[in-house]
């Protein structure tokens, strides 16, 4: 018998409040709802974390409260969304407060206690602290940093948020300024030593593309693919250059290769020749502009006894990666990708709590292939 | 082909996530009940979530003749029937095109040589290195025969470093007492290492059954409490609301101390009650689960009475409508004493458990289905807010529900707004389902994975399933020298016969209502 669609979270209407009211409005969200129940029915309030998002403007931020129900769905939490530069009724801040619930037998589920912060252009350092005194005790927070701009370009409003998290989320897809914005990132995560959990959400959405290369290419399968590598092909689509990078400094750091050198045509190619065991062989990216925003074909060449020898992965559309065998005729392997949300993805990695080195590696490597380009 | 295994670097940060090895999955059995119903679908339900390995492929094997196409068909009908999310007609071709089926009788050697052969053509076109994994969804007689005949064909790669795994998945219930149990593990023995059987128990696959360890070691305000000092006693319930329905042939042989008890019950409490493991890790966790089985207390001829109640269900009520009672259905005699309902009060004779009972229920045609560990702490002392002996305070109650929702709640003490302190119990209440959003994973397809994994924590070994047999058995030879020639009948859609609200009364005790 199949499950009912997972019922959608009813939203307390948005109020304007004070910011010494944070507390009280709160509370007497729940506690109007709480009088509209029945007698044997209760609310419930169950929060596992503290998440504060910071978005560049308005229409990011409303962008992103649209997706908080895959968030706090899974992950209830304290939500506190701060807007970098947004319209404000009066000058410096303004401040609102709504919930997000889910309707039981035996009452309410409290899902997301949301506090909206709006600054305007005078106002953005005063952000960090209505954040801080509005966190819930106890509770691990994570900082989403929703903006365009990498992090540490936005130092005086990133940092103080900083301080205050156990965990770092951003998105390298959409950076105006890809290469540098990699090349800082990578620089301020190696000056972090072990003080935060850090996840780019171009990594995660890497994760069904490196558990199938993993394991197509497992030397138990194709014996001497990864160690015999001649050249490597990745097509990307727009805005997908610093994924499709991280997926090569990936693959670099756990191979043990070594970038030699590189050459960018910006917007259309990228080279890098890297050397592995006294060899050289070319990686390739190649920005295809009508796919989507993502690798979206994987050409990984080798040779052995037998020649030279190619398996394609590709982005099949509908959710599915797929295995072409280069002069086979087997048939496509194809993998079914489970569709991911920004907010899904965010609320999955807020269930990580250590460190992903494997990741940070891969950034690291990143880091040194980006240079290569800039010297 | 038996090569030498090498190390995957790509998989570093992947294996916390218990990657599924390339493989193929055999199901013995493929075109029955059980694959049509949850094998199938939960295969298909990790497919869509991404989970399956990319080098896999399935072949079922069963009598019933049917050719890829068909076995497709039969697939998809059971998918759309029973599996947790609907059929997703964009993603179904790739999930179909894995399945393939082999027609012939499990006791014909010939069919292994087909299975052989269709293995040979298989593994190279999905690029599976030649790991197996065999899934025995057969009749408990038939297990020897399929097994040696498994081995024989060569079907079977020895556990070795370097070599492909074979693993073969054996449903419980293993044997139908202790001594028939022995002989299924010694021919599993014969044929197949331990560390390639992994005897399932779909009740450890639940979400709740995994939660307790956390619950249990992960918090320290539990262990200091997990003791006889203060836990006054534990009820563990597994009741069913249906009947024996199709199941009649296996049931009046089995009966709910075997099918249930046995196969189910004694683990969960093992969980509940086990030493604190100093690893996550399979033999380690096993080990201490044997612990506490080698613990329990027999129960002799003589305390028969006090500590066991079995009957059968009359005729009754199930969703508003008249049910018959167990000896009118269909496939069941007259004259059938086999329970349909067990309680048992059972002690754990070590440091931790001493004097402290526990309860245990099951049957058909219950009120409802439901599975639930209820741990009752002793009361607080009886002054200040206990002080009134006509109203006393009710015991804190740790329960975990296991089905149909999944989660966890907590019964305490709290005050009554007022001026006067009147006290009143609060229940606090968790539920995945709800908390969490979405449904936790079935548990055939946690198990599964686990078995592509290689991980065999959740599956019962050799001599915890003989250990178990070894404590009911004094049961079934208690009954079966007593000579009764009928059982205590209780209504269908009711918890179960007086007999058993006595047993845990003398105790000073009442069964909770779920």
């Amino acid at each position: 018998m199949n499950d009912s669609p997972r019922q959608r979270l009813q939203t307390v209407p948005e109020k304007n409040v004070r910011i010494r009211h944070i507390p009280r409005e709160l509370d007497a969200l729940w506690a109007g709802l709480h009088r509209e129940l029945g007698e044997d029915q209760v609310v419930t309030r169950a929060c596992m974390s503290n998440l504060i998002i910071y978005c560049d403007d308005d229409d990011q931020t409303a962008e992103i409260v649209s997706s908080l129900h895959d968030i706090v769905t899974p992950h209830p939490s304290r939500v506190v969304v701060l807007t970098g530069l947004g319209y404000t009724g009066e000058p410096g801040l303004d401040v609102f407060v709504s919930g997000l619930y889910s309707t039981l037998p035996g009452g309410l589920q409290v899902s997301a206690e949301l506090i909206r912060v709006v600054a305007d252009s005078t106002a953005h350092k005063r952000l960090a602290p209505v954040a801080r005194a509005h966190l819930v005790g106890d509770l691990p927070t994570t900082l989403w940093w929703a903006s365009r701009e990498p992090a540490p370009f936005l130092g005086e409003v990133f940092n103080p948020l900083t301080a205050m998290a156990d965990q770092i989320i951003y998105d390298s897809i959409g950076w105006s300024a890809p290469t540098k914005g990699m090349q800082a990132m990578s620089r301020w995560v190696a000056a972090q030593s072990s003080e935060y959990v850090i996840d780019n959400l171009a990594w995660r959405r890497l994760k069904h593309w490196r558990n199938l290369l993993s394991q197509v290419l497992d030397p138990n399968v194709q014996p001497g693919a990864l160690l015999a590598i001649t050249s490597l092909h990745i097509e990307h689509g727009p805005h997908a250059v610093a994924m499709a990078s991280l997926l090569v400094g990936w693959l670099a750091s756990l191979l043990g290769w070594r970038v030699a050198g590189g050459k960018a045509v910006p917007g259309k190619q990228t080279v890098w020749q890297f050397s592995v065991s006294s060899r050289q062989f070319p990686v390739t990216l190649t920005r295809v502009e009508e796919a989507r925003c993502a690798p979206v074909r994987v050409d990984w060449a080798w040779r052995d006894d037998g020649g030279e020898r190619r398996t394609v992965f590709a982005d099949l559309g509908d959710d599915r990666l797929g295995v072409i065998e280069v002069d086979s005729d087997v048939p496509v392997r194809a993998v079914s990708v489970p569709g991911s949300t920004q907010g899904t993805m965010v609320a999955a990695q807020m269930a990580h709590r250590a460190r992903d080195l494997v990741f940070e590696r891969a950034l690291e490597t990143g880091n040194q292939m980006t240079a290569v380009l800039l010297k | 082909m038996i090569g030498s295994t090498t190390a995957n670097p790509l998989l570093a940060g992947l294996l916390e996530e218990q990657v599924a090895q390339p493989c193929t999955l055999v199901i013995f059995g493929g075109g029955g009940d059980l694959s049509k119903r949850k094998l199938l679908p939960a295969m298909y339900n990790q497919a869509l979530e991404g989970a399956l390995p990319a080098n896999f492929a399935l072949l079922g094997v069963a009598s019933q003749p049917m050719d890829d196409a068909g076995y497709r068909a039969f697939a998809r009908e059971g998918i759309e029937a029973y599996s947790r999310r609907p059929l997703d007609e964009q993603h179904w071709p790739d999930f179909e095109h894995l399945l393939h089926y082999e027609s012939g009788s499990f006791e014909d050697p010939q069919t292994y040589v087909r299975i052989k052969q269709r293995l040979q053509q298989i593994e190279p076109e999905f690029g599976i290195p030649g790991n197996r994994v065999f899934y025995l969804a057969i009749p408990p007689a038939l297990i020897e025969t399929c097994v040696r005949n498994l081995n024989e064909a060569g079907l079977v790669y020895p556990a070795a470093p370097g070599n492909p795994f074979s693993r073969v998945i054996v449903e419980k219930p293993i044997g139908h007492d202790l001594q028939s149990a022995k002989q299924v593990n010694d021919v599993l023995g014969r044929n197949l290492d331990e560390s390639q059987i992994y005897r399932i128990d779909h009740y450890l696959g639940k979400e709740t059954v995994q939660n307790i360890l956390v619950m249990r070691f992960g918090n320290s305000i539990f262990e200091p409490l997990w003791n006889h000092n203060h836990i006054d006693h534990v009820q563990i319930t597994v009741a069913e609301a249906e009947g024996v329905g199709t199941r009649a042939g296996y049931y009046d042989h089995a009966g709910a101390l075997r099918d249930m008890v046995q196969n189910h019950i004694l683990q969960l409490l093992t969980l509940i009650a086990m030493e604190p493991p100093w690893a996550m890790r399979a033999d380690v966790i096993r080990d201490h689960r044997q612990d506490v089985l080698n613990c329990l207390r027999p129960i002799t001829p003589d305390k028969i009475d006090q500590h066991v109640v079995r009957a059968q269900y009359g005729p009754g009520y199930h969703e508003g409508f008249d049910v018959p009672g167990y000896r009118r259905e269909d496939g069941v005699g007259p004259e059938s004493i086999t329970e349909t309902y067990v309680a048992l009060k059972v002690f754990i004779d070590n440091w931790r458990w001493a004097g402290v009972p526990f309860y245990i229920r099951t049957g058909k045609r219950m009120t409802k289905r439901a599975s639930e560990i209820a741990v009752h702490f002793k009361s607080t002392p009886p002054i200040l807010f206990n002080a009134d002996p006509n109203h006393p305070l009710e015991q804190n109650v740790l329960a975990l529900s296991i089905q149909p929702n999944e989660g966890l709640s907590l019964r305490i003490a709290t005050k009554l707004p007022g001026p006067k302190v009147r006290i009143f119990p609060v229940k606090m209440d968790f539920r995945y389902g709800s908390t969490f959003g979405d449904q936790s994973p079935e548990a055939y397809e946690r198990l599964m994975l686990d078995v592509m994994a290689g991980d065999a924590t959740l599956f019962m070994r050799r001599d915890a399933v003989e250990r178990s047999w070894m404590f009911i058995e004094d049961i079934l030879d208690a009954w079966q020298s007593s000579g009764v020639r009928w059982l205590p009948e209780y209504t269908a859609g009711t918890w179960g016969p007086v007999e058993a609200e006595r047993m845990i009364e003398a105790d000073d005790h009442r069964w909770r209502l779920l």
